[in-house]
């Protein structure tokens, strides 16, 4: 494994939005399929789902998230700040959020609506 | 959620003790910090989303990883496991032949629930706090191979 470096700093109001937005239009690009062992396209009320939570978010100072699509249609998106970490899995299913505390206690929850999200970004980004 | 039960009466005995079981990794799902791209590279949680295939060591070489599906995993990573280790955590095994990877070597990494109806246990995808364990497991250590 290589040496951690810092991260920059997102200092671009704005652009943790754009990133996302751009994450998911790459996303809409990858095939369709059904085997368990790789990415597929997520399902279109997925990506359309994620689309409103970054509507909803109020927050412009946040950091990149990381996007990613599973093999069920699903796709995770994930926030990192210090030892903190929250994650959305939307899913044809509905959604779900996952936060991992500074001491490693992951509590998972249902995501009901995307406005929710404010109140667990405000979570992560709380000082510890 | 549905109740978690003991894994025994599901749980396929096929997969032995000591034994190790891969899941194979494609780069999507091997990425850096995005906003360090320097940083190492990390299994993502959704690498365990849906049904979730692994393959027994011992009966799947890397050799035959590379050659089944006309090559289509050459290029992906491979993540080890212990079944012994995954197996004190709650995961069961659940076999799903494959013909591709040959006899008894292809199984899905499950969670023990009970059926709502009829009570009966029953095989259940793996809930996000079962991902986020799983992708702790697999970044603590090195990959057996890193995805190109």
């Amino acid at each position: 494994m290589g040496r951690r470096s810092i991260p920059i700093r997102n200092s671009n109001a704005g652009s943790w939005r754009e990133h996302l937005l751009s994450e998911l239009d790459k996303l809409e690009q990858l095939p369709a399929g059904t085997d368990n062992f790789s990415p597929h396209r997520p399902r279109s009320e997925v990506l359309n789902f994620a689309r409103q939570i970054a509507d909803s978010l109020k927050r412009e100072d946040l950091l990149l998230p990381l996007l990613a699509a599973g093999s069920d249609g699903s796709l995770q998106i994930k926030w990192q700040k210090d030892s903190r970490e929250l994650s959305f899995f939307i899913s044809p299913a509905g959604a779900e959020f996952v936060r991992v505390s500074s001491s490693g206690e992951i509590e998972e929850g249902p995501l009901r609506e995307p406005a929710q999200a404010n109140e667990l970004i405000a979570w992560m980004l709380a000082a510890a | 959620m549905t109740g978690a039960v003991s894994g025994s009466s599901l749980d396929d005995p096929r997969i032995g003790k000591g034994e190790i079981v891969w899941r194979l990794i494609p780069s999507h799902w091997y990425r850096a910090d995005p906003n360090d791209p320097n940083s190492p590279r990390q299994v993502a949680e959704i690498a365990f989303s849906g049904d979730v295939s692994v393959l027994r060591q011992k009966l799947a070489p890397e050799a035959l990883v590379d050659s089944v599906y006309n090559g289509r995993f050459a290029e992906f990573g491979i993540l080890e496991l212990s079944a012994d280790d995954l197996r004190n955590r709650g995961f069961v095994f659940e076999h799903e032949h494959d013909p591709e990877w040959g006899t008894d070597t292809h199984f899905l990494l499950r969670r023990a629930g009970v059926d709502g109806v009829t009570k009966q246990a029953k095989f259940q995808r793996l809930n996000q706090t079962q991902k986020v364990i799983l992708a702790r497991i697999a970044n603590a250590k090195p990959l057996l191979r890193e995805p190109k």
